[in-house]
């Protein structure tokens, strides 16, 4: 279990999150999701105990304050929206530096074999800076999943913890990196994602949360979140859900219905009309 | 392309650790023959090997040969390897404290605070009264110079510090601020030094282990084996650290905590280092590029690499300043800014052709 109870964020005398509750067991897929700005990925940091926080949150029943963070380290994995490496490390050098922060440090098998599961094995000489920004994200999921190779282990499970892990990459290893994530959950372990794409969210999330202005708006399985009501009072506009008929799955299309963004340009603001012609 | 996906489909990925272990005993040997190269080269007419034989065939050693041998070249040995040892390690661990393979000891202003120190004690030294000059006697300038790197690292760590947590950004713009004050001040100091003090300014500020012996190497030792011990169990950290500060903690380091033993460790061992041999470049920046280049920037592995390495340019900068020119000697530092500069040029070429070099 990942618990929080009651937090509150602030940074710069702003605050950003405040008396969110928040919960995902292990074996699910849950998700963060919310328009800009709503929070999401402070959530995240502040279960990962990266920014300070008002509030508990408790990982596998142990107050994540009282932990040390290499104890955190082998219960938990980060994978971070992008990572600027200073020093021109090889792929299979950073996937070691993942594996080594975990409780199978000594398994160097594990590498080849981290890297095989995001498809980029045949990589592990190349430098990371010769990658591209999405092969480059999958070789960090690669360290993260090294760090946490099993997802259970004697009962406890570990725990992925991933920001928008799917931002920069092209559909199909969108697809891939869910399928891992979600299998990864079905094997035991803990999945929480913050996410941007709503419809792989509706594919593989089991909950889902969804944040707005720093509150929690709804939460529960994609079925009850996902409803057109309260999609478009998140995203201030309007939204329409729509099912797949044979897999019963939810998916959404923006609405077209609503008014067209408008620009006030200096001849038309001389006429005096809104239209931007 | 398909000579391409072959060279990259190799079974397993290339362990740059086990080139690095390679690296290991190679400067292992290679400092041995160099330390060995030190105590034989020198001005004086003295054979390591006839001393050495002598030993061995249990015949008296003359007073000389002793003078020359124990009290001249031994305790110059000594020296350069822990100050050249401390020179590199202190530059390796700043470069992953910072990020940044081109930052270095000097650039946060410990160096600039070592040379106030040591400047200070050249001006203003005669103006201390007698039984304190006395009672100081030779301690004056590297402890000046000590002093003046540890209160410049204080000043820095609390200007850049704030609610327990260090910005390196900030910590290297005021490193810079600090070194500029320091500047300036010492600056005023030579321009009211008269012309023997100019003399011993000129050559403290070029860097020497000319003045090398065992009182001194007594005062600087203990601190710069303590922080090359500290150093070498920072290396996992500053893996870490490489990824950022966010990724550091995510994979267990207790960033704050090494953060504060990096910065402690590199002012004990730049200060206790320019100390005793005065301002020597180059070491702290050269070394750990060497090594990146050829071990790649693990620094479990670079930084006793990287000590090792050290401490062979010294020596081999320090049998070339004495030899040249012999029995005269050149200033250690004219050698390694030869030596150095264009390596260091060099790299700044590379690193246009190659991202994060």
């Amino acid at each position: 279990m990942l618990v929080a109870r009651n937090i509150s964020v602030s940074l710069n005398q702003k605050t950003i999150i405040k008396h969110v509750n928040f919960s995902a067991d292990s074996g699910c897929f849950t998700a963060i999701v919310g328009p800009n700005g709503s929070g999401k990925t402070t959530l995240l940091r502040s279960l990962t105990g990266e920014v300070a926080y008002d509030g508990n949150i408790w990982l596998n029943h142990q107050n994540i304050a009282d932990l040390k963070p290499w104890k955190m380290a082998e219960m938990r994995a980060v994978l971070p929206q992008s990572v600027n490496l200073s020093f021109p490390f090889t792929v299979s050098e950073i996937v070691r530096i993942g594996l080594q922060a975990g409780r199978f440090g000594a398994q160097s098998d594990l590498v080849l074999q981290a890297l095989a599961k995001v498809g980029l094995a045949h990589y592990a000489d190349r430098f990371f800076h010769d990658l591209s920004g999405g092969e480059q994200q999958r070789v960090n999921l690669a360290r993260v999943i090294a760090q946490v190779w099993f997802p259970i282990e004697h009962g406890v499970p570990r725990w992925l913890l991933l920001d928008e892990p799917v931002a920069s990459l092209d559909i199909g290893y969108q697809l891939e990196v869910m399928r891992l994530a979600k299998a990864y959950a079905s094997a035991g372990g803990g999945v929480v994602a913050v996410m941007h794409d709503l419809n792989l969210t509706a594919m593989y999330a089991d909950f889902m949360t969804l944040l707005c202005g720093g509150q929690i708006l709804a939460c529960g399985t994609p079925a009850e979140v996902m409803t057109d009501k309260i999609l478009s009072e998140a995203y201030e506009c309007d939204l329409r859900v729509n099912t797949i008929p044979e897999a019963q799955k939810t998916y959404l299309l923006p609405d077209r219905r609503n008014v067209e963004p408008s620009f006030v340009t200096e001849k038309t603001k001389i006429a005096g009309t809104e239209t931007w012609s | 392309m398909a000579t391409l996906n072959k060279v990259f489909d190799r079974a397993a990925p290339v362990d740059r650790r086990n080139v690095a272990r390679c690296a290991h005993w190679f400067l292992g040997m290679l400092l041995a023959v160099v330390s060995t190269a030190s105590l034989a080269i020198g001005p004086a007419d003295v054979s390591l090997w006839s001393v050495l034989g002598k030993l061995n065939a249990g015949l008296p050693i003359s007073n000389l040969e002793k003078i020359v041998l124990l009290d001249i070249r031994l305790p110059r040995l000594c020296m350069g390897i822990c100050v050249g040892a401390a020179l590199a390690l202190s530059g390796a661990v700043m470069q992953g404290l910072f990020r940044n393979p081109l930052a270095d000891p000097g650039l946060v202003g410990v160096g600039a605070g070592a040379g106030l120190g040591a400047i200070s004690a050249i001006v203003l030294g005669g103006a201390l009264p007698v039984p304190l000059l006395e009672f100081l006697g030779i301690y004056a300038v590297p402890g000046a110079a000590f002093m003046g790197g540890w209160i410049s690292t204080l000043l820095l760590y609390k200007v850049a510090t704030r609610r327990g947590h260090t910005s390196v950004a900030t910590m290297l713009l005021a490193g810079i601020a600090l070194g500029a004050l320091a500047g300036a001040v010492s600056g005023i100091l030579i321009y009211m030094a008269d012309d023997r003090q100019l003399r011993d300014l000129t050559f403290w500020g070029l860097g020497s282990l000319a003045g090398a012996s065992w009182a001194k190497l007594i005062s600087a030792a203990p601190l710069i084996l303590i922080s090359l011990v500290v150093a070498f169990r920072l290396g996992a950290g500053l893996n870490g650290l490489a990824f950022g500060e966010a990724t550091a903690l995510h994979i267990g380091i207790s960033v704050q905590r090494l953060k504060n033993i990096s910065i402690l460790t590199v002012a004990a061992a730049t200060g206790a280092a320019v100390a005793v041999s005065g301002g020597i470049g180059f070491i702290g920046i050269v070394v750990p590029h060497l090594l990146r280049l050829s071990i790649g920037p693990n620094h479990e592995t670079l930084l006793p690499n990287a000590a090792l390495l050290g401490a062979i340019l010294l020596l081999m900068a320090d049998i070339i300043s004495r030899s040249v020119i012999a029995p005269a000697e050149l200033p250690i530092g004219i050698i390694t800014a030869v030596l150095g500069a264009p390596v260091f040029l060099w790299i700044l070429l590379r690193r246009n052709a190659m991202v994060g070099f």
